[in-house]
């Protein structure tokens, strides 16, 4: 949490990306010291001359080597006539099918073997559009699998040092985000990693690299949802109106974090989706989200003295918006946290904070 | 006697045929181009940039980019990391008046071991960039190999004549009113000096004396180009063929000033004023400057745009102070409203075309730390507010990025700040760490930060290798935000 709130934060320089941990404590020292740079030419020592030509920028990057993700988006693929081709009606039809087209076909055939022909012709490309759809399905369906073996893999990669299962692991990550706009920074990523690395290393490696900044865009999307969905809770009049705007909100919200990590938009995906955060929300127990107990923690007092009923109520539906959120995350990244789970804690703070913010004139 | 009239009716029949056969070749040159816009597969991209916004530079790159796309960095654009871009020519416009777009010079200059930038544009120049791209599988044929090309129209300018624009939809009288509000004021009131008096000092009723007239359009001139050349160069240059009057042929149409009298008299009396009157002389040529120049210039470059790149040089702007930006917000102002924005049909397109797409870019951004990109996109969201407000207003949601044609700079750490390095124009190595970038432009506080220190100018980066694209800052981004969506 820390580390990634420095990268959307912090306004001063991260330094390059190798030293990144070492850097974390002088960072600090420089923000205090000196707040705003003043413009000033010098004559570059050798080691600061430009020796070789610079690199390219490209899109969905900054430097040093960091991910910029906010502009990230899926498009939804429509997949038409899923359930004309539900298997076991599939297996019925077709042999009715066959029956009644070579039928057909024998009628024809008595007319003129040109009718026939016609007949016979239609019938393959309706055959060969079938099976195309199908295919296409399937393909759709093995690509969001491939999520849980990616899991799966990484999990194993942290246990045991192999290569066979890290390059597994690479493949299986470079065939879930092929052709998607994570692409280019996971070849990247990958591309910068030093050939030495085994298990745990290669997972530091991606995670650093590829993951945190995802987490990031990630963040920021719970954060301005969850926002949202509160404050708008707390100005609407209507209870039953909050519940309907709630749940759209938090709908949304699922998809754009699912499509930060590369899960496209779609009625099936979501639902898949949205059994996992159940089941994650459920397993996490009481304990990690409790929100009352946090709420006294971050806020005690001074909300109850700061805000309405009204208001409070709003920053509960918010702070619950928060915790789907985070648990959205959890499960459509695509390796569980190694060092930096975001925590409830903190997002609760600067949700209170805009909610002040947002309502001080109100008082 | 008889061979002479046997050779005068060959040769006159033969300049007949020519001229019928190259009216037919016309004619399907045309038709062709037009199937191709009707098909979708052909696209006019505007690139409209004030002087010295980086025009010719960007241009430049992105052909180089796409020409070397097999090694050039375009990861951002679809086609190229989906592997389907199969090859890239450069042809010229099929419009023939229009010379070719000097690419070769342009690149040639860059990639010397001594680099230097593309000169300045004096003329119009133009070329169309062919994309062999793979067809995307369609769910009727997921194996299809077929290829088809994308044609891209691309023109440049001198950015001088873009302020041109505007002064077709202003009368004589309103454009010396705007003349008379904007020189009372600095910084041009000092720039202009004597000539302030001397000019309102005319009465527009007085009958006209042409050596004057020539006298003060000539020091009227030296004032714009002082206005462009200072250390601090102004935007809102107008009439942009005063300072770079490319091939005329009636000179006189440039000889008028704006009198800044005209302002005390009412429409009547100007209407009323006698012919041989400054005021007549100086809106007749008015008139004809804006017939026979203006608006040519905007049917041939213009009028036809599909999709449009907003260049605007935000970081020269900043370094000169809020006046400057203002000067360059009211500039870019001017100039939108002279395009229509919305969502168009293929066919509706050939006759009332519209900008379907539009870029905001602000350009030479590797002048600034990376991280200062964004605040860079914030200012310049400020600045082309009226644009980018009226083009969302019509359904065409804008993009807005930081890019640069070449990334001339390097980032380094010097004493704990972030800096760049990279050589000035004299080809020694310079380095300089410049106070972070403002999202914003507080009106009445002058940003004391960029008041004493001004931004060096590059020279390009020495490139080893020819053969490798000149490094770029998110072109891909550019290109795939204006014409992605046509590549599949
Ligand atoms: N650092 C840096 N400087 C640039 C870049 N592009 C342009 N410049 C500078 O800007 C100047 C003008 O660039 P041009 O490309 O000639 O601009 P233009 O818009 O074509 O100008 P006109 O033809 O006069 O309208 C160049 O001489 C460079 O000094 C860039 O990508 N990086
Ligand atoms: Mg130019």
């Amino acid at each position: 949490m820390k580390e990634s709130n420095d990268n959307t934060t912090n306004k001063n320089r991260t330094g390059r990306q190798f030293k990144v941990e070492v850097e974390g404590k002088e960072k600090e020292e420089t923000a205090s010291k000196s707040k705003v740079r003043a413009g000033k030419d010098f004559k570059p020592t050798p080691t600061e001359q430009q020796e070789a030509p610079p690199q390219s920028i490209v899109m969905g990057e900054q430097l040093p080597n960091l991910a910029d993700y906010s502009y990230l988006k899926l498009e939804a693929i429509p997949i038409r006539g899923l359930k004309l081709f539900a298997w076991s009606v599939c297996l019925l039809m077709l042999s009715l099918v066959v029956w009644d087209v070579y039928d057909t076909i024998a009628a024809a055939m008595a007319l003129h073997w040109l009718a026939a022909f016609g007949f016979f012709a239609v019938s393959i490309v309706v055959l060969v559009v079938g099976i195309i759809t199908v295919f296409k399905y399937r393909t759709d369906r093995r690509k969001q699998n491939a999520y849980k073996t990616i899991r799966m893999l990484a999990h194993r990669c942290r246990l045991v040092s192999s290569k066979a299962a890290d390059q597994q692991l690479i493949a299986e990550l470079k065939s879930f985000y092929a052709g998607k706009p994570q692409q280019a920074l996971l070849d990247q990523c990958l591309s910068s990693l030093p050939n030495y690395a085994l298990g745990h290393e290669v997972m530091a490696h991606i995670n650093d690299v590829f993951l945190k900044p995802l987490d990031a865009e990630a963040l920021k999307r719970v954060t301005r949802f969850s926002s949202k969905t509160g404050i708008t809770v707390a100005l609407s009049p209507w209870a039953a109106v909050d519940m309907v705007l709630s749940l759209w909100c938090n709908i949304k919200m699922i998809d754009e974090i699912g499509q930060v990590y590369g899960v496209r938009p779609s009625f099936t995906n979501r639902i898949a989706m949205l059994k996992n955060i159940i089941g994650h929300l459920a397993a996490a127990g009481a304990s990690e989200f409790a929100v009352d107990q946090i709420l006294e923690e971050v806020g005690g007092a001074s909300i109850a003295s700061h805000f309405s009923v009204r208001l409070s109520q709003g920053l509960g539906v918010g702070l619950y918006s928060a915790k789907i959120g985070l648990a959205t995350m959890a499960v459509s990244r695509p390796m569980e946290f190694i060092d930096n789970k975001p925590n409830l804690k903190a997002l609760t703070r600067l949700l209170i904070e805009q909610f002040k913010s947002q309502f001080k004139s109100q008082r | 006697m008889i061979r002479k009239t046997k050779d005068a009716i060959n040769s006159l029949s033969r300049s007949y045929l020519d001229k019928a056969s190259n009216f037919v070749s016309e004619q399907t040159e045309q038709m062709s181009t037009t199937l191709e816009r009707l098909n979708d597969r052909r696209i006019c991209l505007g690139i409209t940039g004030l002087s010295q916004s980086g025009k010719s530079t960007f241009v430049t790159s992105l052909i180089d980019q796409l020409i070397n796309y097999k090694t050039s960095s375009l990861s951002g654009f679809s086609p190229v990391l989906e592997k389907r871009l199969m090859g890239v020519k450069l042809l010229p416009l099929s419009n023939k008046r229009i010379a070719n777009f000097p690419y070769q010079a342009s690149i040639a200059g860059l990639k010397k071991p001594q680099p230097n930038w593309p000169s300045s544009t004096t003329d119009i120049s133009g070329c169309v960039l062919e994309l062999k791209l793979q067809k995307t599988a369609t769910p009727l044929n997921p194996f299809s190999k077929e290829n088809f090309s994308l044609f891209i129209e691309i023109r440049d300018y001198p950015g001088e004549w873009l302020l041109d624009l505007p002064l077709r939809n202003m009368d004589y009288a309103r454009w010396c009113g705007q003349c008379s509000a904007q020189f009372n004021r600095e910084p041009r009131k000092q720039i202009l000096g004597d000539l302030l008096l001397d000019l309102q000092n005319i009465d527009p009723m007085d009958p006209v004396n042409f050596e004057v007239l020539a006298e003060l359009q000539k020091r009227f001139v030296s004032f714009l180009e002082q206005c462009k050349a200072g250390e601090h160069p102004l935007s809102l240059i107008q009439p942009g063929r005063f300072l770079m009057p490319g091939q005329i042929e009636d000179k006189t149409l440039l000889y008028f000033v704006p009198l800044l009298k005209v302002g005390s008299f009412t429409d009547g009396q100007l209407e009323a004023a006698p012919e041989n009157s400054y005021f007549k002389v100086c809106e007749k040529r008015y008139k004809d400057y804006i017939k026979q120049l203006a608006e040519p210039f905007y049917k041939d470059f213009f009028s036809g745009i599909d999709r449009q790149v907003v260049l605007v040089d935000v970081i020269t702007a900043l370094n000169s102070g809020p006046l400057y930006l203002d000067d360059m917000r009211q500039a870019l102002s001017n100039i939108s409203d002279s395009f229509s924005y919305g969502p168009q049909n293929r066919i509706m397109q050939l006759f009332t075309p519209k900008i379907d797409k539009v870029v905001f870019a602000a350009t030479k951004a590797d002048q600034v730390v990376s991280a200062d990109h964004s605040s860079l996109v914030k200012l310049l969201e400020s600045l082309v507010d009226h644009a980018y407000k009226t083009a969302q207003y019509e359904g065409v949601p804008p993009t807005t990025e930081a890019v640069a044609g070449v990334r001339s700079s390097i980032e380094v750490e010097h004493e704990g700040d972030a800096a760049l390095s990279g050589f000035d124009t004299t080809g020694a190595a310079i380095g300089y760490v410049h106070p972070p970038i403002p999202a914003f432009i507080a009106k009445n506080t002058t940003d004391q930060g960029f008041k004493d220190w001004n931004i060096p100018k590059f020279n390009p980066p020495i490139l080893p290798d020819e053969n490798q694209a000149v490094p770029h800052i998110r072109l891909d981004s550019v290109l795939n935000s204006l014409v992605g969506d046509k590549c599949s």
